[in-house]
């Protein structure tokens, strides 16, 4: 059985690498049920008003970027979206990990569309304030003493959207993106509405939060992205990918199911043929 | 100078900055020192970089100069680090290269690495050897089948289920765990401005 063991890792590889292949190379409409979760997400982001500003912690890292960059990419240019229509302001900061900030600069540079959108009066990049739970307390206490330039070093004294920006009362609302612990946002920003675009195996970890309504709506990893891309009718790579989510899940149960079989049906039986 | 390398410096900065956003915290006052004291934190956290950088250095110069095992990596990673640091400082669109086109899909990679051995993980080491591997398979299979969105459209009774699942019985537990992290976090603290906790300054 043990000389077999390396055979049946490369099967269960293949098969894996085939399923996930699946939905790329034949594209099949999988069905896409929309969670009320996303739901409430995308009516928060919408019910947004004129002079609102929302401010948005992109806290993941480079290994979490499947998972959440599509999130954020169909977020940020709906909140974009919002501030070309509604005039809502938008700032975008980083504070975790300089990993992070690669992170939140190239979705910055790369994918956001600010076509008729003024920089510095309609959105902002803080770039990154380092320092992670200690700069988040610094922002949402006294956001002037802490943030002295924008990513491309103009003084906030100089950005006219920063003018009326001091402290987490001048924020409608707050969302972040994190691959780690949620908890440090809670700790400094339950003061006003939170919404998150986490990973979805961290779902678990802010459910209480959810419960208490500090966390008002999420994006749960690739699957709440692809819901909220349905939603908001950009079709990004995450609606890509959930196929290749579903195959992949269906064949861990697959996997789950034939390895008990095998266990009961082969490995028991022979136990007990051994121990009679 | 043995003056300044006591313990307890280390020890009364911190009680007295604590003491300081505490008191800020709790009735509003001393608003700007105590904003201004936060404001050092990022400055502090770019000093803890600089040290580490340093010590990254320090570390595989010493490799290479003693020619210890495998002091070709220890070459590889300085080589690197110093291009990706002129890249960045000298020439962005290069560095976006770097990170788009080699740091991105290497750590995704890894990632996905991990990924395939935990498919090997739900062959090899989920099988049902008592009823508590049973309850765990069981949620197992349904949490994953309402994760896999065709099959939640398919077998629509496996949302409740799941969603009972994650509200009263992951809650629960994630919020036990959330009390035990505050506790622990008041009780370190509280040990901390008492001087027992001194790991933090090289102590025991």
């Amino acid at each position: 059985m043990s000389a077999m063991l390396p055979k049946v890792d490369r099967l269960i590889f293949l098969l894996f690498l085939f399923f996930i292949a699946i939905p790329f190379i034949l594209p099949v409409a999988l069905p896409l049920p929309i969670s009320p979760t996303t739901l409430k997400y995308k009516e928060i982001l919408e019910n947004l008003r004129k002079g609102d500003t929302i401010i948005w912690f992109v806290d993941a890292m480079i290994g979490a970027w499947a998972e959440t960059a599509p999130g954020d990419i169909a977020t940020f240019n709906f909140i974009l979206e919002q501030c070309r229509e509604k005039g809502v302001k938008f700032v975008m900061v980083t504070t975790f990990h300089a990993e992070s900030l690669a992170y939140a600069e190239t979705i910055f540079k790369n994918y956001l569309n600010t076509e008729g959108l003024t920089y510095g009066v309609d959105y902002v990049y803080l770039g990154w304030i380092p320092g992670y739970e200690s700069a988040l307390a610094g922002i949402a206490g006294n956001l002037p003493a802490i943030v002295k330039t924008d990513y491309y070093g103009t003084p906030i004294s100089q950005i006219p959207m920063m003018q009326n920006l001091h402290s987490i009362d001048d924020f409608a609302i707050s969302g972040f993106t994190s691959s780690t612990s949620p908890d440090p946002y809670i700790r400094q920003w339950s003061k006003k509405p939170i919404i998150t675009n986490i990973l979805a195996a961290n779902i678990g970890w802010i459910m209480p939060y959810v419960e208490k309504r500090i966390i008002v709506a999420y994006l749960a990893g690739v699957r709440g992205a692809a819901e909220f891309e349905y939603l908001i009718g950009r079709i990004g790579s995450a609606t890509k990918l959930i196929s290749a989510q579903s195959t992949a899940h269906i064949y861990a149960v697959a996997l789950l199911i034939a390895a008990n079989i095998y266990y009961f049906g082969f490995v028991r039986r022979r136990g007990e043929v051994i121990k009679k | 100078m043995s003056f300044i390398r006591r313990i307890e410096i280390p020890i009364m900065i911190f009680v007295i900055f604590s003491l300081l956003i505490l008191f800020n915290y709790f009735t509003g006052m001393a608003y700007e020192a105590a904003s201004t004291v936060i404001s050092w934190a990022p400055i502090l956290w770019i000093l803890s970089y600089i040290v580490g950088y340093v010590s990254m250095i320090r570390y595989h110069v010493i490799i290479i100069h003693k020619k210890q095992k495998d002091w070709i990596y220890s070459i590889i990673v300085l080589v690197c680090f110093i291009i990706t640091f002129l890249l960045g400082q000298l020439y962005k669109p290069a560095f976006d290269f770097v990170f788009m086109h080699i740091l991105l899909p290497l750590q995704v990679s890894m990632l996905s690495y991990v990924g395939f051995y935990t498919y090997t993980v739900f062959f090899r080491g989920a099988r049902t050897r008592n009823i508590y591997a049973l309850f765990l398979l069981v949620t197992a299979i349904i949490i994953m089948l309402w994760q896999a969105p065709a099959t939640s459209a398919i077998i629509p009774s496996v949302v409740p289920i799941s969603i009972w699942i994650r509200d009263v019985l992951q809650t629960g537990a994630i919020r036990a765990i959330l009390i035990g992290i505050g506790l622990g976090i008041i009780l370190i603290f509280i040990r901390t401005m008492f001087g027992y906790e001194r790991s933090y300054v090289g102590g025991e």
